[in-house]
């Protein structure tokens, strides 16, 4: 786990790596293309942008950030959907990002997703047992015996009961798709689960049910997560670490309890001040410094600090300098040349 | 001074082919001039199709079924649709959940807040632009005669948020029906439309209905709260009573299952267990007995009313949580 201040241009050798999970200096950019009968790029934006962290086996890490920061897409890159524009990404010491073939297949099992949207990413038309089953039938794991009663067992596992596998996902509530979408993650029995905004789509009384099963199983499952929410409230709940991302870029990381109690990044504490809590007398008291503006593009974001252009503590220097990643404490980096608390001397 | 709007036993019910779902099944509020009420619920329980009935802007299939809805001086409930477009935009106006689908993605969003004065005010179209702009520059627009001919998918969310709101606050309502205003939007933009519903409300003097499943929203920004649950208010009290001295077991419940920002991570949250009863068949008895943790035999037999120890604070419930909202049973599930 990185514990030491790196700097977002600093390059690092790619001699291997201890951490459990780790992404170095991870880029992807997406072409944006205009134009109606040829097609012809206009630019990228650049979704993910020199973004390193690393997760230690059985902990909970959560990836923060409002639309357009690049979460979901470092989700996708972690499991293998997508492919980095540059950057690498280990687990358990291998370099999995440029894996291909077979090889890639197999590694797939070790790190699945749970998606975000219960009511879009069920299949409609195959019932339950056929989607929890069909990572088995892609990988070509167990007979069908074999794949019947994993399927079962994964069902009681998360709380359904075994006579679902015959059932249509629309025959389900919210809350129930989203613990059929949790089985089809544990299904091929990964070592982590990048488990991408998993109760945003549910009723506020739900979401504790999802919640605790996710803990639940996480023990008795060994399993590594990587949570992804615009939730500041559900990612501090769920993770050790979070890490909160701000147009492609991490600008905070820091043990959970440490994130809420000293931010040391504005918009961190944009973030938590935005946030809505449950209790008047709190909430009227709040010194609110709110985040002002609109998110700037991503095609052209701001040079520097990105986030300049809508924090209050911005000055010259943050147009013309990109505040590097400092330590402020065990395991709590933030970049900004102004934060809200002094960072540790170095040296 | 009689409140801006009474609501009396109000009943919504929506036909449907084989089955009439009573979304409404009889609720009683008030909300004050210039005051600020929440309408607090999880989906299902019948807090938009109430703002929806206030508005008569119902389903197919839908109808008031019974009750009364009155806005100043004036019966809303039994008005023709030529009537009640007199009333929509200059005495109550609504905003919904997501700008996009609700701003018409083909017109210009002048046109679409000029469209709402020329409506409801028999204006003429240079009229209609003019106030336009002004609105648009009350609630914050940069630059608003230029964006007057933007199409809504230029805008991002909380831009078009505050288009919807311009277009609301048009013709000066009284009340502003807010469903859900923020539930799209990032966080960040989040805060900035409730400061401004905030402001604008102190500025003009209006009433908000404040709809939304978020109780961290009605925390800060309502008098007031109604909480509700299987088309039924359950509990009623001013914002601070309710989260200090919550007496409805579903309300204790709803608050207990929130991680909050300040707990322990992983401390197990309380899951209510079972789901909201099926309104197209609603009991007899308490809609919330089957997942309540407080259920006595009476519960299951009769249909507890709104009442309470003060005509501020009412409470459908035959066995209330603790006066001091000290929970009777620990919350660890």
């Amino acid at each position: 786990m990185t514990t030491s201040s790196v700097s977002a241009t600093s390059p690092e050798a790619s001699a291997g790596s201890e951490a459990f999970l780790e992404v170095r200096h991870l880029v992807k950019e997406f072409p944006v293309t205009a134009g109606a009968v040829m097609q012809r790029r206009i630019g990228s934006v650049k979704a993910v942008s020199d973004v390193s962290f690393s997760v230690a086996k059985g902990e909970t890490f959560g990836l923060v950030g409002e639309s357009g920061c690049g979460k979901t897409t470092i989700g996708r890159l972690i499991v293998g959907l997508e492919k980095p524009t540059s950057g690498e990404i280990w687990f358990e010491g291998r370099a999995i990002s440029q894996l291909k073939g077979s090889a890639y297949r197999r590694q797939r099992r070790d790190l699945q997703l749970m998606f975000q949207d219960p009511y879009a990413s069920l299949d409609p038309r195959m019932r339950v047992g056929t989607i929890i089953r069909e990572p088995l039938t892609v990988q070509k794991i167990g007979t069908r015996e074999e794949q019947g009663a994993r399927v079962r067992q994964l069902l009681r596992e998360v709380g359904l009961s075994p006579k679902s596998v015959d059932l249509y996902p629309h025959e389900f509530s919210g809350g129930q798709r989203q613990r059929i979408g949790l089985a089809r993650a544990l299904t091929l029995n990964p070592k982590l689960i990048v488990a991408d905004e998993p109760v945003s789509a549910l009723d506020v009384s739900i979401r504790s049910q999802i919640l605790n099963l996710m803990n639940g199983l996480q023990e008795s499952h060994g399993l590594t997560y990587v949570v992804i929410s615009h939730d500041l409230s559900v990612v501090k709940y769920l993770s050790d670490r979070i890490g909160v991302m701000y147009l492609g870029k991490l600008v905070e990381l820091a043990p959970s309890a440490e994130i809420y109690a000293r931010p040391a990044h504005p918009y961190t504490m944009g973030l938590i001040n935005a946030i809505p809590e449950p209790d008047p007398k709190r909430e009227r008291a709040k010194n609110l410094a709110p985040v002002v503006g609109e998110l700037p593009s991503a095609l052209n974001p701001p040079s520097g600090c990105r986030f300049r252009t809508r924090c209050p503590r911005v000055q010259d220097i943050c147009a013309t300098e990109e505040p590097p990643l400092r330590s402020f404490g065990p395991e709590h980096l933030a970049a900004c040349h102004f934060p809200l608390q002094a960072p540790l001397a170095t040296g | 001074m009689a409140p801006l709007l009474e609501v009396t036993n109000l009943k919504t019910y929506i036909r449907q082919r084989k089955s009439e779902v009573r979304a409404v099944d009889g609720v009683t509020f008030y909300i004050e001039a210039g005051e600020t009420l929440g309408l607090v619920g999880e989906s299902g329980c019948g807090k938009t199709m109430t703002g929806m009935s206030l508005m008569g802007l119902l389903p197919t299939g839908g109808y008031i079924a019974g009750g009364s809805v009155r806005l100043g001086e004036r019966e809303l409930v039994g008005l023709s649709e030529k009537e009640m477009r007199r009333v929509r935009g200059n005495d109550v106006a609504m905003i919904f959940q997501d700008p996009m689908t609700s701003l018409n993605p083909t017109m210009q969003i002048g046109v679409q807040i000029a469209e709402s004065v020329r409506i409801h005010r028999h204006a003429s179209k240079a009229e209609g632009l003019k106030r336009a702009e002004e609105v648009l520059g009350l609630v914050g627009m940069p630059r608003p005669k230029e964006r007057l001919k933007d199409y809504p998918h230029q805008l991002s969310g909380g831009l078009r948020q505050r288009v919807m709101i311009a277009m609301a606050l048009s013709c000066d309502p009284k009340l502003l029906i807010a469903d859900e205003p923020t539930t799209a939007l990032d966080v960040t933009i989040q805060l900035q439309i409730l400061e401004l519903l905030y402001e604008l409300k102190q500025r003009l003097g209006m009433a908000v209905l404040l709809i939304t499943h978020d109780m961290g929203v009605i925390a800060g920004r309502a008098d007031r709260v109604n909480v509700m649950y299987a088309g039924k208010i359950v509990e009623a009290a001013p914002t601070a009573d309710l989260f200090e001295s919550m007496r409805h077991p579903y309300t204790e419940a709803l608050l207990a299952s929130i991680p909050r920002l300040d707990q322990d991570s992983r401390a197990v949250l309380y899951s209510i267990p079972g789901l909201p009863p099926d309104l197209s068949n609603p009991p007899t008895w308490c809609r919330f007995q089957p997942r309540c943790r407080y259920a006595t035999a009476r519960c299951r037999e009769e249909e507890p009313e709104l009442s309470g120890e003060t005509v501020e604070h009412t409470y459908a419930c035959f066995n209330p949580v603790g006066k001091t909202g000290a929970h009777r049973v620990a919350v660890a599930g």
